[in-house]
Order: structure tokens, then sequence, then C-alpha cells
């Protein structure tokens, strides 16, 4: 177990009782440089998450509310006429930070939601006709409530392939909820977080996550379940390569945080869900994504 | 789970199979069905072109119970086979229009694999077979569509794919096809849906009337095939025996049965063994040696029970009896095609003096009617001195020297019908001649009688098989003589020669029948390129009936006797089906061997430890990676768990992290730990 990283995660479970699991894939999946989706009902801690994430790297961190009269200046920034030099100067957004949280991402209109995801794919954004690139690192953690809620714009299908990982929040067991209404736990207690990791060191682990080695079996046993999503019938579309990269990528990130410079079996097992489920759409309804995925795992 | 929908490229292959499963039986559903057919198919098509929508629940209802009325009320509330098929083809038009799964197109994949089964009911040749098979391919192609992935790169792409893939499969499933077909017993159906009644086919009839023959010859169907092993006999020697008509009314000759006879001849019949609605053998009544020909019959079906045998019928084969009369016949009406061989002798005397009741029967006529005829038998009969054969003769040439004529079609004759025949009209077919031969005979006491059968065929010298069509339908005279027995005149022969000698085809060819209207088709088969194709198909056509169609319990048995010797016949079918199911296992298990991925020395190793940790009680689950199954191990059994984490990392480290060097030491060391645990 890499153990700066460790540290953090632990101080991450202070805040977040009950979900080891899950800060550890929002962890894994900022090593990966990836972006990530937060997915669940209001309350569930989503936000609470971001905070403490960009705190514990010491991230210069923005936070956008998404509303649906959003429009992408909000977020990309805008050019003022100054009158004392007279000339106009760019103020940029919240976009130009190291750790964007974008809150409820699909409470925007379509248009503000894709200038933000340009900005996440390009890790650039181009305003007036002028490239501007963003800082190092930049992660985006957005967080959606389920499409069933009113007010809302789903995100399109090919924008989801933008968020290296989707990951429900889910309730806490008992034991922690108990633990958050006694007061042991909770959003307060962000703010006593302390830095566990420059941002200079995030981006040297960034970099080594890419060192970490995959053998040619795990290769093919990513091929497998690739090809198990396309062929067995129960999504409409299987899995692309740029997935199967992703793939690759979170369980290198995975293994690194387990403090190994190779991947095993389970490293790809344990990132599957998360990164695969919001890339496909089933065909079916009535079993959940994560059940049918574990059974192709099995299969494959 | 729900079973995936079916995709457009799937039920488009079901759609054309099922027009072409279909087609076969088509002919024995009613007409009243065939409208539903066409309407449910369409809609399924237009529902596949995106032009309609779904049956609602209750229209689909009411397709059922709409066509289930039909089927019954057409069927005239009886079951037989018809309705059988009707009900399965009508339901499996009417599935197609639930088929939302793949679950549902399944099941209509596997109806149709019935339909073509039902389709072999109707008919077993070779064209047929080869169209089934045809149709088998198309159902395999369709569920292996059902199979395929949803988005094609193109559909010209998929259907060679999908085409490849059936030929394969197909191919696959031909050995284990062929073993089938010749070791699993032929059993004998579990119930049995009644034979379709009164359906006898064109094919002579146990009565005779002017005009039956010559009708006859109209059809050109096939009647049945013999093979011959040795010589085959000449044209003029080819009379097929059939039936024997022996009463006659004046206008009708039909084969005498024993209630009849019990009235005409009261006390005089004693002999009633064996009766069966036919008249028994009596041992002794003729003598029989070995005959000139060998072969074997192919008969058509037609739903009778006569047998077509070459000369006179002398001894009888399994499931048939030779009757009095000297003619075959079968236990069984024939519905399927039938394979016998008659035995080999021929009747070389026939002893016995008859009863005086069947003399009698033999010379009896109507009282009154045909005067002119009787007078000029007698004066016949006095010319030959009264002696049997030369009044045969004398009749024979008494055709040949007046202007009698040879025709299809004889002008109607109605009263004293052998007197207009003999003195008014002279132009007739052979029943007329057969009939006034026979009639002139019995008239001055000779007991004469009618045989019905063919005479000819066409002999395709290759397979030495004589093909024998309705068409060659004929029919000939028998009188008895004392001392020598029953004695053919054909007084056909008298008239046209040529008949016995050329055929029926010859006599239409040279115009010496006055109607004769041969259908293009098959005088187009009778010549040059198209005579040699048409035989060349017809000798295929007989050996795939003879050694497929015609392999059935008693074929099996002796080509089992053959293969094994002569111990108990179910003994060998278990034994062999034993071997086969042995031998496929090995096969499959041959094949598992070579097709496993091989393995490096660490995933052997690795086996090694799972079977070890089995007998510990610890299974590997499926899809469960080697560091987790250890953990679950640990958190169960410390010490096991212990010993287990350190050789998992020892392991992991050298299959996945391409570091380690993958030595024999550390290979050893790893045996070593796996050992020790």
């Amino acid at each position: 177990m890499n153990s700066t990283l460790q540290n953090s995660l632990d101080a991450l479970s202070g805040v977040i009782r009950g979900k080891d699991r899950e800060l550890r894939l929002a962890l894994c999946c900022m090593l990966a440089r990836g972006h990530l989706l937060i997915e669940d009902l209001p309350g569930m801690g989503k936000t609470a998450l971001a905070l403490s994430l960009a705190r514990l790297l010491g991230l210069e961190y923005q936070r956008i509310q998404f509303t649906s009269d959003l429009l992408p200046a909000d977020i990309l920034g805008v050019s003022i006429f100054d009158r004392a030099s007279s000339e106009f100067q760019f103020k940029p957004g919240p976009v130009f930070s190291q750790l964007l949280l974008a809150d409820e991402i699909n409470r925007a209109s379509p248009r503000t939601q894709s200038a933000l995801l340009e900005a996440m794919e390009e890790r650039q954004v181009t305003i007036e006709g002028q490239g501007r690139s963003l800082p190092e690192p930049f992660v985006v953690i957005a967080t959606q409530n389920p499409l069933t809620q009113q007010g809302t714009f789903p995100l399109p299908e090919s924008q989801m392939d933008r968020f290296l990982m989707c990951i429900p929040m889910g309730y806490p067991d008992t034991d922690s909820e108990k633990a958050i209404l006694r007061g042991e736990a909770g959003r307060f207690l962000v703010s006593q977080l302390g830095q566990s990791v420059t941002p200079k060191q995030f981006l040297l682990m960034q970099q080594e996550v890419n060192n970490v080695h995959a053998s040619d079996l795990l290769l093919d046993y990513v091929l497998r379940l690739l090809k198990a999503t396309r062929e067995e019938g129960y999504f409409a579309v299987g899995l692309s390569p740029r997935a199967g990269l992703a793939l690759l990528q979170a369980a290198r990130a995975w293994a690194y945080i387990d403090g190994r410079d190779y991947l095993i079996p389970e490293d790809i097992q344990a990132v599957f869900v998360p990164v695969a489920t919001h890339r496909l759409t089933m065909q079916k309804q009535g079993i959940s994504p994560g059940e049918l995925l574990a059974r192709i795992n099995a299969m494959a | 789970m729900d079973s995936p929908a079916v995709s457009r490229y799937a039920t488009l292959w079901l759609l054309v199979a099922q027009v072409m499963v279909a087609l076969p039986v088509l002919e024995v559903l009613p007409i009243v069905v065939l409208p539903l057919l066409v309407l449910t198919l369409m809609w399924r098509a237009l529902i596949w072109f995106g032009r309609g929508s779904w049956p609602s629940d209750l229209l689909r209802r009411l397709l059922v119970a709409l066509s289930l009325v039909l089927i019954i009320t057409s069927s005239g509330w009886q079951f037989s086979l018809e309705l059988a098929v009707t009900f399965l083809v009508t339901g499996y038009a009417l599935k197609m229009l639930e088929m939302k799964t793949r679950r549902d197109a399944l099941v209509i994949a596997y109806i149709g694999f019935f339909v073509v089964g039902a389709g072999v009911i109707y008919s077993q040749s070779l064209m047929q077979a080869l169209y089934q098979l045809l149709c088998l391919g198309v159902l395999v192609a369709a569920i292996h569509a059902m199979y395929s992935p949803t988005q094609s790169a193109s559909a010209s792409l998929s259907i060679k794919g999908s085409l490849r893939f059936t030929g394969l499969i197909l191919l696959q499933a031909l050995p284990l096809t062929l073993a089938l077909f010749i070791f699993v017993p032929r059993l004998g159906p579990l119930w049995a849906v009644p034979w379709p009644e009164g359906e006898a086919k064109t094919g002579l009839s146990d009565t005779m009337q002017p005009g039956d023959v010559a009708r006859l010859s109209q059809s050109y169907e096939l009647a049945f095939r013999a093979q011959f092993t040795g010589s085959v006999p000449p044209a003029s020697e080819r009379y097929w025996r059939t039936l024997v008509l022996d009463q006659y009314d004046g206008e009708r000759w039909w084969q005498s049965d024993l209630i009849r006879l019990l009235n005409q001849f009261p006390g005089e019949i004693d002999d009633e063994r064996d009766w069966q609605g036919r008249l028994p053998v009596i041992d002794g009544w003729w003598q029989v040696q070995p005959g000139q020909y060998n072969y074997e019959v192919l008969l058509e079906p037609n739903g009778r029970q006569w047998l077509p045998v070459l000369g006179m019928a002398a001894l009888s084969v399994p499931e048939t009896t030779v009757l009095r009369t000297l003619r075959l016949e079968a236990d069984k009406p024939v519905f399927e095609r039938r394979l016998y061989q008659p035995a080999q002798q021929s009747v070389v005397a026939q002893t016995i003096t008859m009863p005086s009741w069947l003399l009698a029967l033999n010379k009896s006529l109507p009282d009154n009617g045909n005067a002119q005829s009787r007078i000029l038998a007698q004066q016949l009969f006095a010319e030959s001195g009264r002696d049997p054969v030369t009044m045969g003769r004398r009749v024979m040439d008494y055709f040949n020297q007046e202007p009698f004529y040879y025709t299809l079609s004889p002008p109607l004759m109605e009263q004293n019908e052998v007197d207009q025949f003999l003195f008014v009209h002279r132009k007739g077919f052979c029943e007329h001649y057969a009939s006034s031969f026979v009639f002139m005979m019995r008239s001055v006491g000779i007991p004469a009688r009618i045989v019905t059968g063919y005479l000819g065929g066409e002999f395709l010298p290759e397979e030495k098989v004589i093909r024998v069509l309705q068409r060659d339908a004929h029919a000939w005279a028998e009188i008895w003589v004392e001392g020598q027995g029953w004695i053919r005149f054909d007084p056909t022969a008298a008239v046209a020669p040529e008949r016995i000698d050329l055929g029926i085809d010859h006599m239409i060819e040279q115009g010496g029948l006055l109607q004769g209207q041969i259908p293009l088709a098959y005088r187009l088969g009778q010549t040059g390129f198209f005579k040699s194709v048409r035989q060349g198909w017809e000798r295929l056509e007989y050996r795939w009936q003879k050694t497929v169609v015609q392999y059935q319990q008693e074929k099996q048995q002796s080509f089992m006797k053959e293969l094994f010797g002569t111990s108990s016949f179910y003994w060998q079918q278990i034994g062999v089906l034993g071997a086969l199911l042995a031998l496929f296992l090995m096969l499959f298990g041959v094949f598992a061997l070579f097709h496993r991925p091989a393995l490096n020395p660490h995933q052997k190793l690795w086996l090694r430890l799972e079977r070890k940790l089995v007998a510990r009680g610890f299974e590997r689950q499926v899809g469960e990676g080697p560091k987790d199954f250890a953990l679950r191990v640990n958190a169960e059994n410390d010490a096991l768990g212990a010993q287990l984490l350190s050789i998992v990392d020892l392991y992991i480290r050298s299959v996945y992290s391409g570091r380690v060097k993958v030595d024999k030491p550390l290979l050893d060391q790893l045996s070593k730990m796996i050992k020790q645990l």
C-alpha cells in the first residue's frame, strides 16, 4: 500500500464514513487523470467528497452550481473592457482551476454542459479565438442527480464517455449513519482536513501510474471483457476501444494505490463496474448494470 | 432474465424459412386455411418493413379462434393426419405474429423443423429430400442470425457469414446423422394418426369397366420399379400380374369375394380357413421350381393391397399371401413405399383338379344378352375341334384377321357391349379385347378370367431397373386347361403386337391409337439429351429410395447381422449406440484437450495449488482473482491463509509484474511452497 495515499484515504474516511471503496475509487480516478461523475440522490455526501479531495490534495478548487440558466461564459470566463488601460481584459472563469466541482451538472442546458465537457476533453479552452490551456492537474468532479428527477437535462451518451468513472454514493450503513447523526462525521470536518499531498507530488504520482506494468495475460483479460459487452446481447452498444484504454488506466491507478507497479486481475475487476456502467446502454430493464457487469466479469 | 429481442436480420431469415418450409405441405392443407396463412405472412412482412403494427391481444385470440374453426370444420370433424399437419402449419404461421423475443423466435424455428419432418410423410423423393436439406439450412441460419451481434457491418457480409456457418455446422452434424441413421432402432410410433381413408391413388382397382384401363393410360404417375439381378425379361414377357377378375355381370368385371361366393354356391365351399377377406391358399395346388428371374419391386404407395409380380405368384414372402388366383397380396394396404422381393420361383404346373364350384364360377355368364357373340363363339369352337387352346388361338386369329383397331378412345357401347364391339364398332382398348375374349370362352364352357396388371415399362440398363408407370396398365385373359392349369392369352397382341413389344408410347407416337395426347414435358424426356438427363436422375432417385428411404427395420437388422454376426439384435444395437456414445465422448475429450490454451509452468503450478486447496475445502470462484481468493481463505483460516498469501504474492509477482525474471529457481521455490502447504 502506498503509505501517502493510504493516509489520505484514512483521513477521508473520517469525513465520509462507511464509503471506503467509493473514496478509493475517487482517488483512483484522479490518479488516472480522469474526471469523475458522482451519481446519486441529493444529500448523500457527493459534495463533501469533492471538497475533501480538494483539500487533501491541496488543489486549487472552484465550484460551480449548475442551474438551467447558466451560460458557457459563466464557466469559461469573459473579456471585460478595462477603461484604465483601454483594452479588453480576460477574466478567467471557474474552469481555470485544478479541481472543479460541477455540482448537479445535469441541471444545466446542454449548451453549457458541452462547454465544460469540451474543456474536460481538450484540457484547454478557446475563448475569442485564443486558446488558453488549463492548469495541471485538471480534474473535474461532477455530481449528477438521477435523471428521473424533474428539471434535468440528461447528459448525452457521447458526453458520458468523457468521465472516466461514474460512482453511485449509496446510502451509508447503519453504523456510519449513526456516527453522522451523533456528529462524529460529516461535512463540517472537511475544514479540519490537512493537506497530505502537494499538487506537484500528485502530478508525479499521475506519471508513475503510467508506468504500472500490465502483462499480456491481463491485456487479454481486458479484451475478453470488452468482447463480452459487445457480443452477449445485453447491451445495445458494447464498449469502445477508448473505454478499454480507460479501463486499463483506471486499473493501473488502482494497483498504484495498492503500492504495486504491476497489474493483477483484481485491479481490473475492481474498476470495471464504475468505468463501464455509464458507457453502456441497457437493452432490457429489470437488472442493474452492476449485476450484469459482475456476471460478464464472471464469464470472461 | 428476459430474452433479448430478435433482430430484423434474424426475422428475415425466419420469414424466408417459413415460406420455404411450408411450401411442400401446402397441397395437403384445406384450401380455406391458405388465405389465413398468406394473411399472417403478409402482416408479419409489413411489420418487418415497418409499415404495420403488432396485432393486439384480442385480435390474436380472434385469429386463433378463427383458424381453429376453419381447420376443424374443413376436416369434417374427423381427426386425421391432415388435420394434425394443418394445426402445425397454422400454429407456425400465427406464432410469427407474436414473435418479439429470442425465445419466441427459437420456438418458431423449432416448429419449422417439425414442419420439415411432416413434409417427409408426404414425399420421400430425392428432390424433396434435397429441398428439405435446404430448408434445414435456412432454419439453422435463422437460429445463427438470432445469436449474431445486432449491428453487422453490412447485410451481404452477414448473409455470407450465416451461410458459411450453416454449411459448416451441417457438415459437422453429418457424421452423427449418419451414425444415428444407421444404428438407431426403428421403433414403431407410440401413437398413430389415422391415415386418410379412401384416398386410393391412381392405379388398378378390383373392378374393371370398359374405359378404366384406357383412363389409367393417361396417367404419368410411377406405379413401381423393379430391379433385376441376372437376366432381364424381354419386353414380350413383362406381364406384371396384379389382379384377377373372375366375376362378370355383363358390364363390369370384379374380383370374387367369399360372401358372394357362399351365396352363389351354397354348401359347396367348405374351405374357409384363414379367411381374411380373401380366398385362402390350398396346399398342393401348384408346383414350383427355381425361376429364371431374380428381382425386387419397389412399389409406390397406392392404398391397395395388390403387389405386382412377374408371371404368376408362386410363394409368399413376409407379410404377404399368395391367393388362389396366383397373385400376391399384401396383408395390409400399401400406404408407404414398399420394397419386396417376390419368391424366385415360377409356377410350372397347376396340378389339382378345380372344385366344381370354382369351375362353375369361371364359366358363369349372365343368362341373356350378346346373342351374336355366343353364336360366333359356338361356331369358332366347332371349327377348332372343341379344344380350349385351339379355341383360344382361333379367337386371337379372328381378332387379327378381321378389321379390329386398337384405340384409347373407343366409341361408347351401352347394351350388349360384346356384340357391339365385335360386330359394330371393332375399336377398343385392351380391356375390350380381353373382356370379349373371356366372354366367348365362357360362352362355350371354357373356364376363363381376366387378369389386370401392367405390361412393359422403361428399362434403365445401368441399374437393371424397369420403371413401370400407371400408363403401362394392361388387361389380358387366362383360360383353364385341364392338366395344364391357367394359360395366358393376350388378345391385344393379336390386334396391336407393337403394344407388347414396344410399349404404349410407341403406339401413341405412331398414331396407332386414335387419341393420344402426351404432355410436352414427358415427350421431351423421351429423346436425346433430356432423356439421358432424366434417366440419370431416375437412377439416382432409385438408389436413394432403395438405400436410404427403404433402410427400415428389416434392412437394418440384416445390415447389423452382416456387421456383427448373429447375436441378439437388440444387444447389438445397444452395444453400437454405446460404442458411438463413447466414441463421441472421446472425440470431445480429444478436442477439449487440444483446444485448451497452452499453460505456462506457473499456471500448471497454480492448478496444482487449486486442487490442493479444494481438498482442504476452499474452491476458487469463477472470476475470482488469486489475491481475492487468498484473502478469502485468510479470513477463514489464518494459518493456511498466511501461507497462501505468501505463495500468491510470489505467484502474482512472477506472472503479472513482468519484471521478475522467471527462471527455474523461482519456479522451484513456488513449487516447494505449494508442496509444503
